[in-house]
Order: structure tokens, then sequence, then C-alpha cells
């Protein structure tokens, strides 16, 4: 068993201490220090430090490091590009290579934004026996923050990495038995450098997340936890808020919508919570203010559809898009400006403002259902829904209006919000697995729409080109190509209902629905 | 993985010296080397300054995989790992003898070592034994140091032959002057006229070097403390010959 890599204490002279009792051992040969300031990098919701990884990026020598959050060891590097900095950075503006390949898999779409600064130094000794061999290395490592102006880094935390060499087993362990004797931890608490950084930049790992987590207490009543629910996307949403206005990326108004549209269907899928007037005043804002967002967002998701349009044409139907995609630049950045002018208005603010005042009153609400356990009143919502599903689901067919299959993808994203909502105060792994069983069905019917979209979409526009003269016929070539493509997807997406739809209607799963929602199981 | 082997039937003609100038090369450019010290000798192992583990010896050697591992050590030098060097190997003929297949025993050996290194350079002993053809059949570039003279060329010729006559693989023969003396008329008239007529010699020639002696007082390769001789240029050049060769 090799012994740990890290190495970590909090007084003040270990360093010393430790290198005293290594050198009565070994002989000790320095093999020098490096000191480097670095800027740390992570997408808005923590995607690498999720996946358990840190990037930065330092200057001398100038270069992108990826590093494991454990044990700070380095996973990849890459060169730096020359000549601009941007303020943030996608995968694409990285240099080909491992970091890139990364990235591209962990961040997809999201860009990642500088988190702060860290100053590190790293001081390496061979512990060597008396051939001089080398049997073992240590690297004692110091961190600190950097403030915005450059200085003030003191390096406080600190530790040693020990580096055994292969074959040297036995060594290695005597190295790490001085470093125990003399007070260091090993393992976990030694804290990443970067996290100097992200504190500087007034930010924590995983403060932010767009998953929704609500976790109410067992007791609670139908009106308290539907306050919480709605604090919570409530709060989701005005986190998004400066990055939809920088256009960082498109997941900042994706999520917004999100939050927005989670609200909006407890809302209406929760009735008699609230009084009435409240349900009505805050669905219609907050309907106005999502429809504020749809044509940017549209244009988001078919700029962002480029690379699988492509894919789905020869070659030589590809140039004929180039045209098209430049347009839809042009059309998103018009978007931009009017979203952003309805978002600013001091109107838009104060819906908000209302919103979270009545959610933050403590006030007794008087509507019929306010003081009804959460349980019981999710427990019904969650049984009608699964009800629902299970009939309109039987009732499609090959020859059914495909109106039928997006109705029912709408129904099983109401019982997927419902479980979200409430799925706290049901026990966790039943629900996991039956959610799971949704997962699926839910897959296709979502990919199904986007086909749908995605046709009639190119159809408006192939139309409006055909209308147009002197459109190119490349265009219309590239735009029939698709089409027909997308026709060909969306056939092929609606073949895998009928399977999909019995792994959900079946004995099992509806005794499963019944076990953890109660009432009736359905089957009729 | 390539297993690059330094043979000659004769002793004393450089093949120590390269194998450890070339591995810490290749090393030093990023490829996972193992130095294979099959020489009872063991001067790869003493300039490496590595000593050998007490329990090794050849029944390890032929068994590869985990026993074969647990002998290895990792040098002073990133990405270069040496399989020291033990007195015990002198019984590894007696051993081979007594299996099947006796001449492909180490070849499959070193092959379980495939993903844990790109290159195998082998410091062989200096003569022909059943130790020397395992060398051979696993080697695929055998690289063969030769001093410029008449009497060393005749060995190579030996050599040549003795593959032939035993049906060892000769496609990977390869070899380079040694020791060279420019000064020397003869010398320089037999690299001539060698480098015209036998396309298996490298281009680069390994001069007669101070600085390549002192490996012995230094324990170290040439390029850790004299990296600008004209002995460390010729052995950067027959690296590069060699990458051409093997890719
Ligand atoms: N290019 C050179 N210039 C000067 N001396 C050299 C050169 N190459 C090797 N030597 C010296 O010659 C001696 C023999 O060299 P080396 O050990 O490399 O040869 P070898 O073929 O491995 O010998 P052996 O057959 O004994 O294993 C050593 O003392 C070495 O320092
Ligand atoms: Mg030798």
């Amino acid at each position: 068993m090799s012994p740990p890599a890290v190495w970590w204490a909090t007084d003040e002279g270990f360093a010393d201490r430790v290198l005293a009792d290594v050198r009565r051992r070994f002989k000790i040969v320095p093999e020098g220090r490096q000191s480097m300031t670095a800027r740390s990098f992570e997408t808005f919701d923590w995607r690498l430090w999720e996946d358990g990884l840190v990037l930065a990026r330092s200057a001398r020598p100038s270069r992108w490091v990826l590093s494991r959050v454990e044990d700070r060891a380095i996973v990849a590097t890459a060169s730096k590009p020359g000549k601009t900095v941007p303020q943030k950075w996608f995968w694409s503006d990285f240099p080909v290579g491992a970091v890139r390949d990364r990235l591209r898999k962990i961040c997809g779409i999201r860009a990642l934004l500088p988190m702060g600064r860290f100053r590190e130094s790293r001081e390496c000794f061979a512990l060597c026996d008396d051939e001089d061999k080398i049997v073992c290395r240590l690297v004692l490592e110091k961190s600190g923050a950097v403030d915005a102006r450059g200085g003030g880094a003191s390096l406080s935390a600190a530790g040693f990495r020990l580096i055994p060499l292969k074959g040297y087993d036995k060594e290695a362990r005597a190295a790490a038995a001085c470093l125990a004797q003399m007070g260091c931890r090993a393992g976990d608490g030694w804290v990443h450098p970067a996290l100097h950084a992200f504190t500087a930049a007034g930010r924590e790992p995983e403060d932010y997340s767009s998953k929704a987590r609500v976790d109410l207490p067992p007791q609670i009543t139908a009106a308290d936890a539907c306050k919480r629910i709605h604090l919570f996307s409530l709060d989701i949403a005005e986190r998004n808020l400066p990055g939809i206005f920088e256009d960082i990326d498109t997941e900042f108004l994706h999520d917004f919508r999100v939050a927005l549209r989670r609200s909006r269907s407890a809302l209406s899928l929760v009735k008699g919570v609230f009084p009435a007037r409240v349900e009505k005043r805050f669905g219609e804002n907050l309907a106005k203010i999502q429809r504020a967002t749809n044509r940017l967002r549209d244009l988001d998701v078919h700029l962002l559809e480029r690379g699988a349009f492509e894919a789905l044409l020869p070659p030589e139907l590809q140039a004929g898009l180039d045209g098209l995609f430049r347009q839809l630049e042009g059309e998103r950045a018009r978007a931009l400006r009017r979203c952003l002018t309805f978002l600013e208005r001091p109107a838009t603010a104060q819906i908000l403002r209302d919103w979270r005042a009545f959610l933050e009153s403590p006030g007794e609400s008087s509507a019929p259902l306010a003081q009804d356990p959460a349980e019981a009143l999710g427990k019904r919502l969650l049984r009608k829904r699964f009800r629902r599903i299970l009939k309109d689901g039987r009732a499609i067919g090959a020859k059914t209006p495909d109106t039928a299959l997006h109705k029912l993808r709408l129904q099983v994203k109401k019982l997927r919000y419902l479980l979200e909502f409430f799925g706290s105060l049901l026990p966790a792994p039943e629900t996991a697995s039956f959610v799971k069983r949704f997962r699926r069905l839910q897959n296709i019917l979502g990919r199904f729409n986007d086909l749908c979209n995605q046709e009639a979409w190119v159809r408006r526009r192939l139309e409006a080109a055909e209308a147009k003269s002197g459109t190119s016929t490349e265009l219309a070539a590239s735009l029939g190509g698709l089409l027909s493509e997308l026709g060909r997807a969306r056939n092929a997406e609606r073949a895998k209902f009928g399977r999909a739809f019995t792994r959900l209607d079946n004995p099992s799963v509806r005794a499963r629905a019944k076990a953890l929602f109660g009432g009736k199981d359905g089957s009729k | 993985m390539k297993v690059i082997a330094l043979y000659n039937i004769k002793g004393g003609v450089g093949k120590t010296a390269a194998a450890v100038n070339l591995a810490y090369l290749a090393a030093s450019e990023g490829t996972r080397t193992l130095l294979c010290d099959l020489d009872p000798q063991a001067a790869a192992t003493y300039y490496l300054r590595v000593r050998a583990p007490k329990r090794h010896g050849s029944k390890r050697l032929i068994q590869g995989g985990k026993a074969l591992d647990r002998q290895i050590r990792e040098s002073n030098f990133p990405g270069l790992d040496l399989l020291p060097a033990k007195m015990g190997f002198r019984n590894l003929d007696l051993k081979l003898d007594a299996r099947k297949r006796s001449r492909r025993r180490l070849a499959e050996s070193l092959h379980s070592l495939t993903g844990a290194y790109e290159l195998v350079v082998i410091d062989a002993p200096p003569n022909i034994t059943l130790l020397s053809e395992n060398i051979i059949e696993a080697a695929d570039l055998l690289l063969c140091p030769v001093i410029p003279t008449t009497l060393s060329l005749r060995t190579w010729d030996q050599l040549d032959r003795f593959l032939r006559k035993e049906k060892l693989p000769r496609d990977g023969l390869r070899a380079f002057f040694s020791m060279a003396e420019r000064r020397k008329k003869l010398h320089a008239a037999t690299i001539r006229e060698t480098l015209d007529s036998d396309p298996r010699f490298f281009p680069s020639v390994i001069p007669m070097s101070a600085a390549v002696e002192r490996m012995g007082p230094e324990r170290a390769p040439l390029f850790v403390y004299d990296k600008r001789s004209v002995a460390a240029r010729a052995f950067r050049g027959l690296w590069d010959d060699i990458q051409c060769q093997l890719r």
C-alpha cells in the first residue's frame, strides 16, 4: 500500500520540523522552487468542481492547468493562446488537446468565467540514499489569495506532497511516517489553492445549481410548502439575471426561464393554496416576463442547433446554411436588445419584488387548502396526474395525430414538476426509481417535440425564402434537405413511443405509484 | 512498445554508454522508457546509482507480469525506469533451457510491460548465449556499436552470419560507429567506406571522448553533466537516426 499523497498542517514551523526529521533518515537535495500566480475559471454552475476539477490559468509559465480538487494533482495542461484574452472562455477557445477535450465534455455550452486569483509556491526536495539515488520526493506547497489589486497574497495554507518513486515503497512509507510524526495530517482538509480565489471573488463551490432541490419538513402545510418552492425558483431566476444582461452564455436565460416556468406550473397545478387573486396576478405577471424572453430563447436554440443541422446534411448542402445562421445572429442581437429593455423596466423588477414580498410574508392564508398538510395534497395531485398520463397514453396509437403526443409530453412534464416540488416528502429511493421509469419516455417525447419544432421552423424559413425573390438556391436546397432528414428522424422517434410507454403502463409501475402516492392504482 | 537492444559479441565497444544515453534522451523527450540491464556486470545499473533488489534474479525476469514489474526501479530522471542487473542472471541460460520455446521467453515476458512503457532499451552482455538469442528475438532494433577497425568489422560480419545460420531475425539489425577517432587515418577511411557500402550503418558516429568516459566517476548519463559536448551532440544525432528507423 502506498502512503497518502498529500499531507498538511496549519501551524507555522511545521515545514522546518518535518525536513529536520526527514534529514535524520535521508540526504535532502533541494531541486528548486517555483511560484506562480494563477486565475481560476469556472462555469457559473460549478460544473468543473462537481466533476472534481479546477481550471486555472497561470501567468509564468503561461499555461492552463486542469487539476484535481481532491489532491491538487495535475490532470492536463494546455498552452495559452497568445493574442487576445477574452473575459469568458468556451471550450472551443482552448488549444486542441486534453484540456479542451475534458472541458468540452464537462462544460458543454457553458462559458468559463474568471473567479479570482491565487498565488502558489512549490519547493521540491529530493530524498536520497547514501549513493545519491533519489528514493522519494517531497514538495512543499503553499498558497493564498491575491486581492483585486494584485497584491496581498500571504501564503497561508501549506502542506507537503509526497511523490513516491516506483520500486521505493519502503522509503516512501518511511517519509510518510516522518510527516505523521511531525504532526501533519493526511488527505482531506487541505484546501485547493483555487478556493482562496473563489472566496476572494465572493463565491463558494456549488453555491448555485439549477437543479430543483427543495427540502420540505414532513409536517409542513401546503401554503408554507408552496412558498418555499416558489422562493427557491425565484432565487434561481434572480441569480441568473446578471448573466443574461452580460450575455455570457445561453444557459443563464435558459435557467431563468425554467425557474419561471416551474413557478407558473406550481401556480396552475396547485390551486387553492394561495388566495385566488394572488394566483391570478402572479400567474399572469410571470407569464408576461417569460413571453418577453421567448423570441431570444428561440433564436438561441436555433443557433445552438447549427452543429446538429450540419451533421444531418451532406457536405455539399452545408454551405447554404452559412447565410442563414449569419442572418440569425443579426436577429438574435436585436432580440437580445428588446429582451433586455423589457427586463430593465422598473415594472419588471417590481413584479419580482412584489412576488418575493408575498412569498416572504408570514401571514396565514385564508385560501381553502392553505392549511392542509403538503404531503397529502402532493400525493393527491401526483395520483391524479399519473392516472391522467396512463389514460392519455393508452389512447395513442399509430394513427393518432402528433398533437396527442405533445399533450402527453406536457402531462409528463407536470408530473415531473410535482415530483420536484413534493419529492422530499416521499421516500427517496422509491421516488428515484419511479422517476427513472419515466426517463426514457420523457426523452423520446422531448426529442419528438424538438424535431417537430425544428421541422416547422425550417419549413417557415423555406417558405419565407421562396417568397422572397433573389434568394440563393443554395439555401433552399439546404433547407429542403434538412426537412426530409428531420421528418425521417421524427418518424423514427415516434416509432419508439409504444415500447417506452409500456415501461410505465404495467402492473409493477402501477403498484409502485400506488405505494408512493396512495389511493387507487389507476389500473381501471 | 518498441524494443531496442544494444548488442555486440565483442566487449568494451560502447554498448552500455549508448544504452544509458539513448534511454535518457528518449525519456527526456517524454517517452516512457525502461532500461533493462541484462548484463551481470551491472554497469548501467551502476551508472544510474541503483542497488539491485535482494530477491531478484533470472526467474522473475522470464516470468514477466507483476513479478517482473516489482523489480523495476524509477531512476533519478523523469520518465526513465530501470530493471537492475543482478549476478543471478548468470544462471538465466540454464533456466531458459529448461523451458519450451526457450528463445521467445524474454520477448513474451517484456510483452507484459506494454502499456507501462513505450520504449524498452536493453543493455546486453557481450557473448553468444541462449540469453543473447532471447534478446535478439525480442528486439525490434538490434543495434550494434562497432569500433571503426578491421577486427571490429569482422565481428559485425560474424554476427550477421550467426543470425543467418541460426535463422534469427535480421530485419532489425543495424550498426553505428562507436569510439571513433577521426584523426586516425584508418578510422576515417573505414568509416567512409563502410557508410558508403553498408546501408545498415546509421550515419551518426559516436567519437572517442573524455566526456563519455566521465560517466563512470559521475555516475550519470552524459547529458546530466556535459550536454554540450561533441559526444552529446553525436548521441542526439544517433537518437534522431534511430527514431527515423523505428517509424
Ligand atoms: N565514446 C567513448 N569515448 C570514450 N570512452 C568510451 C566511449 N564509449 C565508452 N567508453 C568507455 O569505454 C569503456 C567501455 O564502454 P562500455 O561499458 O559502454 O562498453 P560495453 O560495450 O558496454 O562494454 P562491456 O562489453 O564490458 O559491457 C568504458 O570505460 C566507457 O567509459
Ligand atoms: Mg556493458
